[in-house]
């Protein structure tokens, strides 16, 4: 009797050794799809020339836009502006960015003057820590085929992606930005797309007339944070996957002086830790709010404002900025 | 050509919609629940015909954002509209959009059920000079005390922190949208 279940033990242990590999396999497969996909996502958005509208929806705010993206021998550029509500425009210069909106001249730029650690084209590694990635299936968005990438997040710290990709150039076509219940909190989907000749596009979709005459400010660089803070505060403890990739200072951010800024990213997702003394006491901040996918959450501590924003759950900003300690002497 | 609403949506859906009728069918888009239907059935029934239905795609989308307007209508309007000054606001389609947003963002309770909101508060004074390293606790949440100027004291930050993450997330055009997308109450 033994003998005759011989076969189905043999079949058993085959079924346990190999099938198991074979789905492993099929996994990694689909990963390395995943990976390669987001690379060419990447370094698609740096290397065509392209402009296009795109439907952006979040926190009940439903608006079009416009963008170009332009590659030529000195480097990229990209122009995005509304199409409908408030007249705002942000372009990238290479390194640089500026944010034109006539209502708020005060605040509108800034440089990036140091490489961030956490870059994503370089550290899948990272990014399989906390997501996983997975190649989806075909679709066709703005007339063109895609491809779907599933960006899943491994916990409930963080957010994951759903995003399609253009099959012939990898360039994304189309975002959602998912809770934790993988409800879409931001979507992004572009409702038409051309490409331009290299080096021949400039004149394709000129500035809005009411833009041209507003304020085009530019923030001042910040600075690496080499030694002591001036605030001399630290970040305890960080939720899980979470690292601070830079701390630097800038002179004021809003209506806080002296403001020192911890990054902090899970390779995807970044959050911003803002620490300095309010300048009016009626500005101080506290407490939860949400901005369509951007949660922020405030503590005041004595003098010292802690404001911590990030396109994260609401619990983690508040694990953050709860997790942020003072130091005084 | 001069196309109805329905064919105009539909040429949206499809990418047909010329360049020059784009603004007016967003317009309509933002400020019409029945062309929002409209929009959303067509997306929806393209979607499905061409790939299956998306389980991400949200299904109560304009819902949303009519219950949203209905409930600013009700609730928030009278209160509000006096703060900034600008009474007819609610009609108005751009502000339309914004004070969905801005319910959305500040007044409305998220799907978590979580109503807390930021609030501006008395900064109390430093502590003393003998006070040792200490962790930052945050009192609790202040509800129900919104203040109208909150959302323009944050947006800076929010403004920065978009600038910021760019570089360290993708897809890396998402901060700029949010950039743009930000409303602000003027």
């Amino acid at each position: 009797m033994i003998l005759r279940y011989v076969p189905y033990g043999r079949a058993t242990l085959l079924f346990v050794i190999f099938v198991p590999s074979l789905f492993a396999v099929a996994a990694d497969s689909q990963t390395d799809g995943a990976e390669d996909w987001l690379e060419r996502m990447v370094m698609a958005s740096k290397a065509i020339s392209y402009e296009g509208t795109f439907v952006y929806h979040a926190g009940g705010s439903l608006q079009s836009m416009k963008v170009v993206n332009t590659v030529d021998s000195h480097g990229d550029q990209q122009r995005m502006y509304s199409l409908n509500g408030e007249s705002r425009q942000v372009t990238r210069d290479g390194e640089e960015v500026t944010v034109t909106d006539p209502a708020f001249p005060a605040h509108a730029s800034g440089f990036y003057d140091a490489p961030f650690p956490l870059a994503l084209s370089r550290d899948f590694a990272k990014l399989h820590e906390n997501y996983q990635l997975l190649v989806g299936d075909e679709g066709r968005i703005a007339g063109r085929q895609t491809r779907q990438i599933v960006v899943r997040a491994r916990d409930g710290y963080r957010y994951g992606y759903q995003l399609w990709l253009d099959q012939e150039t990898a360039l994304l076509l189309r975002s959602d930005l998912l809770d934790t219940n993988a409800r879409p909190l931001e979507q992004l989907m572009f409702t038409n797309l051309s490409f331009l000749p290299r080096d021949g596009c400039s004149a394709a979709a000129p500035v809005p007339r009411e833009l041209v005459s507003s304020t085009r400010a530019v923030q001042p660089r910040r600075k690496e944070i080499v030694d002591q803070s001036r605030w001399n505060w630290q970040i305890r403890e960080l939720p899980p996957g979470f690292v601070v990739t830079s701390r630097f200072t800038q002179d004021s951010v809003g209506g806080m002086d002296g403001t020192e800024t911890a990054l902090v990213s899970d390779g995807l997702a970044t959050i911003s830790v803002y620490v300095g003394r309010q300048q009016r006491r009626d500005d101080a901040l506290q407490g939860l709010a949400r901005f369509g996918a951007v949660n922020a959450f405030g503590i005041v501590e004595g003098d010292l404002q802690m404001l911590v924003v990030g396109d994260v759950p609401d619990t983690t900003v508040e694990q953050v900025a709860r997790a942020v300690q003072v130091n005084r002497e | 050509m001069r196309r109805n609403s329905g064919e105009q949506i539909s040429a949206l859906v499809d990418d047909e919609l010329a360049e020059a009728e784009l603004e007016l069918v967003l317009r309509r888009l933002t400020a019409d629940a029945d062309v929002r239907g409209t929009w959303q059935r067509y997306h929806l029934a393209n979607e499905a015909l061409r790939n299956g239905l998306s389980r991400s795609v949200d299904l109560t989308f304009a819902d949303k954002v009519s219950a949203r307007v209905a409930a600013e209508s009700e609730h928030q309007a009278p209160a509000v509209a006096p703060a900034w000054g600008r009474p007819a606001r609610g009609l108005a389609v751009a502000a339309s959009v914004l004070v969905v947003f801005l319910t959305g963002a500040l007044l409305i309770p998220d799907e978590a059920g979580d109503d807390s909101q930021f609030a501006g508060v008395e900064a109390t004074a430093p502590p003393e000079a003998t006070a040792n390293t200490r962790v930052a606790e945050a009192p609790p949440i202040v509800r129900d005390r919104w203040q109208p100027d909150s959302s323009q004291k944050v947006y800076p930050y929010l403004a920065n922190h978009s600038q910021l993450a760019t570089s360290g997330t993708f897809p890396a055009v998402l901060p700029y949208v949010r950039m743009i997308g930000y409303e602000t109450p003027r």
